[in-house]
């Protein structure tokens, strides 16, 4: 029990560290997130397969880990002087400060300028960060020095579950193109994602630390939520490009077609929600003696403890006219998953959980949609790209961004919402042989909640 | 178990660096029911412990080598409603969970602040007593609360033909390092 535990937490770092070294392209972040049409858009379309590269530059520099600079550097986040005692690290005047490390070490593709720090919370006349918890029989509160209440949510990534999302596997972290003949293709990848962790109070709880009374016969718990997988995957697809369509008032169209069929076997799933609490009795107090409480199920599979398989059927089609690119894919129009693995329950006041092998499987019509624009605005000097997209996987996302080519120079902006507001920032730098590209990233400081900044750096090789 | 849990909970929930110190404050009056935070004082020398002598719980989420010091501080009423001079004194008594009797002076528990009072009959007079506590002020005091959850009560003695003792407010502060969990 316990080495499968230890095997699940390696696997989940395996899957985080995948997670960072994808991530999004840093031409994209300069644009919000926007993906521009081309055949690096071929996982969000399969008609994207049989369009020609290069229409709308590419974006396929290396996501270099810059946050391990901004993590080393600084002596508030790094970990460093550990390694010669760890009282280094952990004495009164050590500059050490876990939000700050915390902060970077879940932006590891980014350099952040001003990460979450605890000197919010520095209290001049003492001259270090206080946290205050104010402990009454009807309440318990947690504040800063000045009495404002404390954000309470951390969170990593966006949770998923085969439940949600059928076998719409997680974006492949690299993927091989076989190209067949008549139109046809195979492709490998590898997959490792889907990755979310959250950790937050529940609503009484959330209630209770804002000051409110604690209630009777009421569960104060912290709830922790966490999802990853990771496999490989086959497709076998089909993309072309059909005879020019004369389309009324539009004109020639050209128009591509793409359908792909992808199977994968999966290596690593977990899904699964925590909680540990305390209960109030009849009078709203907590019995200092009475034991916690946890509940929970996490469902979970490990090489050698289980595996997934599936099949899901993608299709696309892309349309180009007076300059300008449409295209639309629906992901995931029939898929099928079933993963076999073991089923942890908390139920109750003991920490150890039940443990039963256990199965998850799904099956259905889960699309995820995808409609991408874009278009080139011929100037003067230099030229632009303008494009936009509008999605729906789970949840509604859209961007509309440009990128400005000068010569060897790019300038992009965009402006996009995708679990809430976003905007991005970027520039790259094109010579012969290779690329480099920059961009502002933004998030919400965990626990202070102010908006953090940082760059992102890519660097692409063309031979 | 809870109390760990609790603590825990803290933990993860709000980021800290090296230097970061958590103020605890207890509320200790808001435990002591309503209708038990007034002592009726009979006639005659009447020594007592209030609330009880098993003390008021403070149930303490880290009991563990982290604080750096602490306060505890009580406000109140004498009223003598007697004819004569109310004459008397008063002292905090703080004991580790363990011990069930604060005013014996063995399983641990000790007395603070002792302080004297004076009243004139008809009169009330107001009462506030504060009491710092760490390595270097009344230090075994400062050892009980750092060793986790603990009991405090007043101990009072008063020479009278009648009165009232209200507690209007009773806090516990004690301030830790958490990193200096981690050695």
């Amino acid at each position: 029990m316990t080495s499968a535990m230890n095997r699940l937490v390696g696997v989940m770092v395996f899957i985080l560290m995948c997670g960072f070294s994808w991530s999004q392209g840093v031409r994209s972040l300069g644009m919000a997130g926007l993906v521009l049409p081309g055949p690096e858009a071929a996982y969000l379309n399969p008609a994207y397969a049989a369009y020609p590269a290069g229409r709308y530059g590419s974006d396929q520099g290396f996501r270099l880990p810059v946050g391990l600079l901004g993590l080393l550097l600084r002596p508030e986040s790094s970990p460093l002087p550990a390694l010669s005692g760890l009282s280094n690290l952990t004495n009164e005047n050590s500059p050490f400060d876990l939000l700050t490390f915390y902060d970077q070490l879940t932006h590891l593709n980014e350099f952040l300028i001003n990460p979450a720090s605890s000197r919010t919370f520095i209290n001049p006349d003492t001259g270090y960060p206080e946290i205050q918890i104010n402990v009454a029989a009807n309440g318990i509160q947690v504040t800063d020095y000045q009495g404002n209440r404390i954000l309470h949510d951390l969170g990593l990534g966006s949770q998923t579950s085969i439940s949600s999302t059928k076998a719409l596997t997680p974006a492949p972290l690299f993927r091989v193109p076989l190209a067949l003949e008549n139109n046809l293709y195979l492709d490998f990848g590898a997959y490792a994602g889907g990755f979310g962790l959250s950790l937050s109070p529940n609503a009484s709880l959330r209630q209770a630390l804002q000051g409110s009374q604690l209630q009777p016969n009421t569960e104060y718990a912290v709830i922790t939520n966490a999802s990853a997988q990771a496999g490989l995957s086959l497709g076998f697809g089909y993309a072309s490009q059909l005879p020019d369509l004369p389309i009324p008032e539009v004109g020639l169209t050209k128009v591509y077609v793409g359908a792909r069929g992808e199977a994968f076997y999966g290596l690593t799933y977990l899904e699964g929600n925590f909680s540990i609490g305390v209960q109030t009795d009849a009078q709203g107090q907590i019995d200092p003696n009475q034991p916690p409480v946890y509940r929970g199920t996490a469902f979970y599979t490990i090489p050698g403890n289980g595996n997934g398989f599936g099949a899901r059927a993608d299709l696309g089609v892309v349309m180009e006219a007076q300059g300008t690119t449409v295209g639309l894919g629906i992901r995931n129009a029939l898929g099928f998953a079933r993963w076999s693995g073991t089923e942890l329950q908390w139920n109750g006041s003991s920490a150890s959980p039940t443990s039963t092998p256990s199965e998850r499987s799904s099956f259905g019509f889960v699309p995820a949609f995808y409609l991408n624009a874009a278009t080139q605005v011929p100037l003067e000097t230099g030229t632009l790209l303008v494009g936009g997209d509008l999605g729906y996987e789970g949840s509604l996302f859209g961007r509309i961004g440009g990128e400005y080519s000068l010569g060897p120079a790019r300038f992009r902006a965009g402006l996009g919402f995708d679990n809430g507001f976003r905007f991005g920032l970027g520039a790259g730098f094109v010579a012969p042989g290779f690329s480099l590209d920059t961009a502002l990233t933004t998030h919400r400081a965990p626990i202070v909640g102010h908006t953090v900044f940082g760059i992102a750096l890519s660097l692409g090789f063309n031979f | 178990m809870p109390r760990i849990a609790f603590a825990l909970l803290l933990l993860l929930l709000t980021g800290c660096s090296a230097s970061t110190r958590y103020n605890f404050k207890f509320d200790i009056l808001s435990f002591i029911p309503q209708n038990q935070r007034s002592l009726n004082i009979p006639s005659g020398y009447y020594p007592t412990v209030y609330p009880n002598l098993e003390g008021q719980l403070v149930p303490l989420p880290i009991s563990l080598d982290i604080l750096e010091r602490g306060q505890i501080a009580i406000q109140g009423n004498v009223v003598n409603t007697g004819s004569i001079p109310m004459t008397g004194s008063y002292e905090i008594r703080l004991a580790p969970e363990s011990d069930t009797n604060l005013n014996d002076n063995s399983g641990g528990d000790v007395g603070l602040g002792r302080t004297s009072f004076d009243v004139a009959a008809g009169q009330s007079q107001s009462i506030a007593s504060s009491v710092n506590l760490s390595a270097t002020q009344n230090s075994a005091a400062f050892n009980i609360i750092k060793s986790g959850s603990f009991r405090v009560a007043i101990r009072v003695e008063v020479n009278s033909n009648g009165g009232r003792f209200d507690l209007t407010a009773a806090q516990a502060t004690v301030i830790g390092r958490p990193f200096a969990l981690i050695k």
